[in-house]
């Protein structure tokens, strides 16, 4: 989709001899920032985690309340196959879902690009879905299609295509009228219009509905599964809380937070690697030369 | 001064274009008809609202004409027989400035994007942009990227460039050099050249002919033949004499319009 440019990698262009023109910009160093990144959050967390132990010890709390975090951590190394193997149910549905609301999300900004009826027909359907609570759906999937790993998917997808389509619909329409003319002087068919063009220029935008769709794409699997399922994550922290083993279901949540962050982690990264171009756009605040 | 053939490379003729707007109709263009010959370097010099920009427009084949004709090289108007190049760069930001220049060949074929790849690489290196090929348009000044995006123009391999105020964003010293770039252009190539721009010294020191456009609706007021570039002297009295003239013109078409 992205042509990959002639060039190894980024380098910033130095002004050379034959030019007096400035180019380029000195790099911020990010090592500071980054390691402040890192540093206060985690220091942040451990004193949460510290003081939660305190206070467990301290009232003496019973471990059906509020288990102490050295007792959740002894949970998850003890138990960790039944973990690992709940987690990688989830994972799978999530993928599927996630897939599966990406390809469903980008069918439906381009039909609804390309064809304005369908867009003024679908739109206020779309908003007004998202105002269905999914809870309110999970219950309906398990009735029509059971108890197994499909509904789990259609929910995880649910959540998924809706930053999707919206975010990529608003890409496409915000593409340069001018530079659609400029393609249309050259000649270009409206397959080049949309392949060269249109969904390279959107593609800033349907990142930023990538990450939101990671950040919650485990909700959907979860929810499917706490209205019936026999595995995953959200299975676990049911049955878990129904018989008080607290300690567990801190265990699921523990086990669930990463998968979204991996997923987000994943969007950035590729974000970084195909719209490499994106971030010396975002550098430049200030403009050398007055231009429109 | 470079052989003019007979036959025109453009010609328009009893050109009008109005729209419609809520509050009646506002007429753009009126019976506008001019002639540019093969190798011809012609300014369409105007005030802001005088319909150059909708002219250049319907030559691009971008708007149709309300009435009158407009014929390029014999046939009727159609895309892909002019480039045209516009005051914002129109960059693609998402390419490198190597893949930016190659887009008009490689819209046509891949084939074609091969076989133009050495003539970017000698304008690239004409331009003293060569050396940044593989920067991203962010990373370049506005006048590396006008530069660019001329380039890009250049490698749409047609016969007429329209050039929209392509310099009308820059400052005055980035603007000079790339007027001397765009004569250098002119020179090397056999190219008909149309440049759109309200700046009246631009005109006298680019063009061999200037065509001026009254305000709006647009009408053909003078046709002037200037001296080929080079000899023009930007100080020489004569110079002068023809800036304040054709000003003159331009106010006198101005009032005559109120």
């Amino acid at each position: 989709m992205l042509r990959p440019s002639e060039s190894p990698g980024l380098t910033a262009p130095r002004s050379s001899a034959g030019t007096a023109e400035p180019a380029g910009r000195p790099w911020p160093n990010g090592r500071g920032a980054w390691l402040g990144q890192i540093v206060y959050p985690v220091a942040l967390v451990l004193s949460l985690l510290a003081a939660w132990e305190g206070v467990v010890r301290v009232f003496s709390l019973p471990r059906y309340i509020l288990p102490a975090p050295s007792l959740v951590a002894l949970t998850l190394w003890e138990k960790w196959p039944v973990f690992a193997a709940h987690t990688w149910v989830t994972v799978q549905e999530v993928a599927a879902g996630g897939a599966l609301g990406i390809a469903v999300g980008l069918c439906l900004a381009l039909a609804m690009f390309f064809f304005a009826p369908l867009e003024k027909a679908f739109y206020p359907l779309l908003i007004t879905s998202q105002n269905v609570p999914v809870f309110a759906i999970a219950p309906l999937l398990v009735v029509w299609f059971g108890y197994g790993f499909l509904p789990k998917v259609l929910m995880a997808a649910i959540i998924v295509f809706f930053p999707i389509t919206v975010a990529t619909l608003d890409g496409l329409k915000r593409t340069d009228p001018d530079l659609v003319r400029l393609f249309r002087t050259m000649g270009a068919s409206p397959a080049q219009i949309l392949w060269k063009l249109r969904l390279p220029a959107a593609m800033p935008a349907l990142f930023s509905g990538l990450k939101i769709s990671a950040i919650y794409s485990t909700i959907g699997a979860v929810i499917g599964e706490w209205v019936g399922a026999g595995a995953g994550l959200g299975y676990l922290m049911l049955s878990a809380n129904a018989q008080l083993r607290v300690a567990e279901v801190f265990g699921a949540i523990l086990c669930l937070t990463p998968i979204g962050l991996t997923l987000l982690g994943a969007v950035v990264l590729a974000e970084r690697v195909l719209l490499p171009w994106q971030r010396l756009a975002a550098r430049e605040d200030e403009p050398l030369e007055p231009h429109p | 001064m470079k052989a003019v053939s007979r036959a025109s490379a453009l010609e328009v003729e009893g050109l009008h274009k109005s729209y419609s707007l809520r509050t009646g109709v506002l007429s753009v263009l009126e019976d506008v008809s001019f002639a540019v010959a093969p190798g011809e370097f012609v300014a369409l010099l105007g005030p802001s609202g005088s319909g150059k920009s909708t002219l250049l427009n319907i030559l691009a084949g971008l708007e149709r004409p309300g009435r009158g004709t407009v014929r390029i090289g014999g046939s009727a108007a159609g895309l892909p027989l002019i480039a045209y190049m516009q005051q914002k760069d129109l960059l693609l930001p998402w390419r490198t400035l190597w893949d930016n220049v190659l887009l008009a060949p490689e819209i046509r074929s891949a084939a074609e994007r091969e076989r133009a790849a050495e003539k970017a690489r000698e304008w690239l290196k004409a331009f003293h942009l060569f050396e940044f090929r593989h920067a991203y348009p962010a990373q370049l000044s506005g006048g590396m990227r006008q530069r660019a995006a001329l380039i890009r123009t250049l490698l749409c391999e047609r016969e007429i460039l329209l050039l929209d105020e392509p310099f009308g964003a820059v400052d005055a010293l980035t603007r000079r050099r790339l007027q001397r770039h765009l004569l250098r252009v002119w020179e090397t190539l056999d190219k008909t050249v149309i440049l759109v721009t309200h700046d009246v010294e631009e005109a006298i020191l680019l063009a061999t002919r200037i065509v001026l456009l009254s305000s709006r609706p647009g009408r053909i007021v003078e046709s002037i033949d200037v001296l080929p570039p080079h000899s023009v002297r930007p100080q020489s009295a004569e110079t002068f004499r023809l800036k304040s003239r054709i000003l003159e013109t331009l106010e006198q078409s101005d009032a005559a319009a109120l």
